[in-house]
This record gives structure tokens, C-alpha cells and sequence, in this order.
């Protein structure tokens, strides 16, 4: 079964939408949860919460094909706010599943759900709406960060470090980003490096750069709307055309 | 000689009488040729402890032997016939295990220079910084993109890395050796199209004098490194550059031990120089680098942004 999470990232403030394929182990710590549950393949999901244990839980498709929530002992979470610590639970597509200060809505998805896209982001901001994403040239125009590439497709996650990138590889064996999916979550998320340069990416508010972005900044943008001053996946694909004159060696400067 | 281990990684990329890596090739190889150096460089270690402790052993045993070949001729001289009748045999005795300790110890002391010869820098950050930085650069580089590295591993003493020598200015009867060491030099270009070149250069200084009792004297100090980073773009893709040059030193943001020495920007190119006055970890090496990175890209990326905007 294939499911869809939705929270907020609490880094970022930006929300989180990728999609696993069941089993799915999820705690703080990747090494402790495990690769494989009763020989099937499992999805790990980390989740940086104090308050979860390095292996906190999985989730699960029971005998009767109902998706179930199981933690390990000691683990607490909530269902639609009623807490529980025990017997194994089962979830319907909209129930809220609340792990330490997160709460994670989950939704089941049909193979038709799950070919469909999550938007592409950059910088902690939404840039686009689902399946509108801009063209990125050389890049793929299939989405849904965190699904495993179909064969042929590039790979559509989002890998740059220092700007918007997709990862394009046809297959996930042997790639360093997904360590061969191992990790479904989205590593250009996962902003620890990137952290030491507070703000990087963006340009507005006090950040650098504010004074030459005023310009830019829409009259109608609502609060929570995407603002067109931060660095996109979109202006990052302009990146790829080269001047002739460009070709030359760094020696020849 | 009794046939010596291998003397080099399995890399043909490694020349190992300099100790240098020198090679142009996709990311991934070069992590695994990275990986091959650090175990070279344990076995190395192992084996350069290893000799040591065989050689200082039989060096011990060698010495007692020697003592005991004085202490015959002693008792042969000193003690008439019972002297003789007892010491020649211990003599004999002992020069033989003198010998044969003297050349244990010899053997061992040659496997040992071997060893010592092929060694890398005790600064093994080298490595393990080029490592760091290559996992965080594997993220914005096209896979089938190759890299022209060179890494110098060999010590930052090693004669071809003296560039001068000097009386020093306090003591004149003292000489100063100046080194330069360049070891890293990283040439690429980001899947962006934007080419960059990252070198890393480590000063270091060793003072040499003779005391009163005309006894060999030395200090060494380090002088901290110079990284010097430049990224040449697209002029077309990049609008408002030479505004933005003029704020362009306050984007950067870098440890607090490291100094900002020079950020040049023109239409198509940028370059930055940064300073660490002292002796540094891989981890802060690795850091300043990716600050400097990070911070030519908040530039860069904002220009892009214009450029965008303009079109």
C-alpha cells in the first residue's frame, strides 16, 4: 500500500508531503530502524523530535489489508488527539497521527493518487502548485518527491545543495541521496549543512539583499503565499544554458 | 633485503614517492580512491608502530649484548685463568648474539624507513576534509562531471615545499625555512554550468639554531592556511552584479576564526580569499569551505533572480 504524509516541517515551516509504500518505520535515529520487517522492504522515515525514540513505531498493512499503526514498548503517540501506548491501532485515510510535537495527517493513496505530484519547493518556500511545477530543462517533469523513479523517469527529488537541483537519476541503485531508497525522506530537506548560513536562500524581510528585492515583491502576495524573491527552482534552471565565450577554461581568466 | 609489502595504495593515481594524488575523474571514483588512501594510511601507521617496537626490542637486546661483551674482556683481563676459562666462551657467546641482534635490528630499522618514507602528513584532516566536501559538492555536481583534483600528502616539511629561507628577525644567528604547502587543488564544474576552481595553501615555519653547547636546536610553527576560491558563471544569466558587489562583502558569513582577505566580482566571474591564522580541524576546514561556497552562491543566486526578473 502506498500512503501519503502530510505535516509541517518545523525547520522550515514548510510542508512536508512525501509518499512511502508500507511498511514504514519511523523514529529519530535512520540507523536504528530497521531495513526489513517479516522480509518485506521497509521505508524508513526520520523524524527530528525530541520526544520520539530512536525506533518509535511502524506502519503497517495488517491481515485484513487495513493500515495499522504499531509503536515498540515505552513508545506513546496520539490518533485524531486520543492518546494510546498499547495494542496496534488501524487508520483511515484523514486520521491525524500525532508523534511527540508533530502531527502527521494520513492518506492512502490510489495508484492514480500516487502517480500525482508534490510541489516542488525551494528554499522551505512553495513555488508552485501541484503539477504546475515550472519546466526545469534536462529535468524531469514527474513529481512526487520521495516516490522511487519509474523506469526510465529521472528521479524528481530535489538534491542541490547550493540551489535547487533534481536528482535524475532513472534508478535509485547506488544513489548516494537515497542511499538506494533506503531513505524516503527528501535529503534536500534535510538542511543541517546548509544551517550554518542562517537565511540562506532567501531575500527578503532583514536578509541580505532585501533592499534590491523590494522591487520584485508582489503588491497582491497574501500572507503564506509563495513571494518571487526567493531563489526557486525555476531560476535555478536557467543555470544550464552556457555562453560560448562562458566555455572557456578557468585558466584563461 | 627480505621482500617488503606492497609500497603504495592500489591506486595508480597515487605517485607515492610524493606522496600525491593527482587525477581527473567523476565524483564517485574519487571517493573510493579516498577511502583506499585512508586505509593505505592506517596500514602505514600499523606498520611504521609495528617496526618501531621490533626495532627498539632488538636494539635492547643488542645493547645488553654489547655490555656483555665488554664485561668478558673484563673478566679475561682482570681474572688470570679462571677469568680466561670462564670469559672467552661468554665472549664468543656474546659477540654472536650481538650480531644477530645488530642485524634483527638493522632489518627492522629498514622496514621501518620504508614505512616512513610512504607515510602521509600526520595532518590526516587533508583527506578527511577533501571527504566532507566532497559529499556535500556530489549534491550540485552532475554525476558523469569530472573533477581534476590534486592532493599533496605528503608532509608540510618535505623539502620541495620550502619556498625560502631567512635569518630570523629577532635572533639573527637563527634561520627561518619557509614553507608552502599547496596541497588541494579542486577544479570542476556544478550542474548550474558555473565552473569553479578551490585551493587550499598551509604556511608553516621551521626555525633552526645551534645553543651554547653547539647542540642542533628547532622550532616549528604553523601560519594558518589561505583558501582561495573562484567560480566562473554565465555573465548573461547574472544581472546587477556590479550593485551587488558593493554589499557583496556583507553576505558573507564564515567561522569566526576566519578572515575575509579578498572578494572580487565582475560580470562573469567571482573570486574569494579567506585566511585561518592558525591550525585547524577538518571539520572547521570543511565548514569555512562550505561558507565560502554558500555565501559566493547567496551572491550569485540573488543575480539570478534579477536576471530572471529582467527577461
Amino acid at each position: 500500500m502506498r500512503i501519503q504524509l502530510d505535516w509541517t516541517d518545523p525547520m522550515t515551516g514548510g510542508p512536508r508531503r512525501p509518499q512511502y509504500e508500507t511498511p514504514v518505520a519511523f523514529g529519530q535515529e535512520f540507523s536504528q530502524l530497521p531495513s526489513e520487517l517479516n522480509g518485506q522492504r521497509v521505508s524508513r522515515l526520520i523524524l527530528a523530535d525530541p520526544a520520539l525514540s530512536p525506533y518509535h513505531g511502524v506502519l503497517k498493512v495488517n491481515t485484513l489489508g487495513e493500515l495499522a499503526i504499531a509503536l515498540r514498548p515505552d513508545a506513546t503517540a496520539g490518533v485524531n488527539g486520543q492518546p494510546y501506548t498499547g495494542e496496534t491501532v488501524t487508520l483511515q485515510t484523514g486520521d491525524r497521527l500525532q508523534l511527540g510535537a508533530l502531527e502527521l495527517t494520513v492518506t492512502m493513496l490510489s495508484a492514480p493518487d500516487a502517480a500525482e505530484a508534490e510541489p516542488a519547493r525551494a528554499w522551505g518556500v512553495t513555488v508552485a502548485p501541484a503539477g504546475q511545477s515550472p519546466p526545469v530543462a534536462g529535468l524531469a517533469s514527474q513529481a512526487a518527491a520521495g516516490a522511487a523513479p519509474s523506469p526510465g523517469m529521472p528521479c524528481d527529488r530535489l538534491v542541490g545543495f547550493l540551489f535547487p537541483r533534481r536528482c535524475g537519476r532513472t534508478s535509485r541503485e547506488h544513489c548516494p541521496h537515497c542511499q538506494g531508497g533506503e531513505i524516503d525522506d527528501d535529503p534536500y530537506f534535510l538542511a543541517s549543512e546548509r544551517s550554518i548560513y542562517p537565511n540562506y536562500g532567501y531575500y527578503g524581510g532583514s536578509s541580505w539583499g532585501s533592499e534590491y528585492t523590494e522591487d520584485l515583491t508582489p503588491a497582491e502576495a497574501q500572507p503564506g503565499e509563495a513571494s518571487n524573491y526567493d531563489f526557486t527552482e525555476a531560476d535555478a534552471a536557467a543555470f544550464a544554458v552556457t555562453s560560448t565565450d562562458f566555455e572557456q577554461d578557468l585558466d584563461a581568466s | 633485503m627480505k621482500k617488503l609489502p606492497a609500497d603504495r595504495p592500489a591506486i595508480t593515481a597515487f605517485a607515492p614517492q610524493k606522496r600525491c594524488y593527482q587525477n581527473i575523474t567523476a565524483i564517485a571514483p574519487l571517493q573510493t580512491d579516498l577511502d583506499e588512501l585512508i586505509r593505505w594510511q592506517d596500514y602505514v601507521k600499523t606498520q611504521i608502530d609495528h617496526y618501531t617496537r621490533k626495532r627498539n626490542t632488538w636494539v635492547s637486546w643488542s645493547a645488553v649484548a654489547v655490555i656483555t661483551v665488554f664485561l668478558s674482556i673484563s673478566l679475561i683481563t682482570a681474572a688470570g685463568s679462571i677469568g680466561v676459562f670462564l670469559g672467552v666462551p661468554g665472549f664468543l657467546v656474546a659477540v654472536g648474539v650481538a650480531a644477530y641482534t645488530g642485524s634483527r635490528a638493522k632489518k627492522f630499522y629498514e622496514q621501518l624507513q620504508f614505512f616512513e618514507a610512504r607515510g602521509f602528513s600526520e595532518r590526516s584532516y587533508r583527506h578527511e576534509c577533501l571527504s566532507r566536501l566532497l559529499t556535500l559538492l556530489e549534491r550540485d555536481i552532475a554525476p558523469d562531471q569530472k573533477l581534476r583534483l590534486r592532493l599533496d600528502l605528503a608532509p608540510i616539511t618535505d623539502s620541495r615545499k620550502s619556498v625560502s629561507k631567512a635569518p630570523n628577525r629577532r635572533h639573527r644567528e637563527r634561520q627561518n625555512e619557509y614553507f608552502e604547502d599547496n596541497w588541494l587543488k579542486l577544479r570542476s564544474a556544478f550542474a548550474d554550468g558555473t565552473k569553479f576552481q578551490l585551493t587550499v595553501l598551509e604556511r608553516y615555519i621551521v626555525c633552526t639554531w645551534r645553543n651554547q653547547n653547539n647542540n642542533a636546536r628547532r622550532r616549528e610553527k604553523h601560519k594558518g592556511f589561505k583558501i582561495d576560491l573562484a567560480l566562473r558563471y554565465a555573465a548573461e544569466q547574472h544581472a546587477d552584479l556590479a550593485r551587488l558587489a558593493n554589499i557583496a562583502r556583507s553576505a558573507v558569513q564564515l567561522p569566526q576564526v576566519a578572515q575575509l582577505q579578498g572578494l572580487e566580482i565582475q560580470r562573469d566571474r567571482l573570486a574569494m580569499k579567506v585566511t585561518l591564522p592558525q591550525e585547524a580541524s577538518a571539520a572547521l576546514l570543511a565548514q569555512t569551505i562550505t561558507l565560502m561556497l554558500l555565501s559566493a552562491y547567496q551572491i550569485l543566486n540573488l543575480a539570478r533572480i534579477r536576471a530572471n526578473q529582467a527577461s
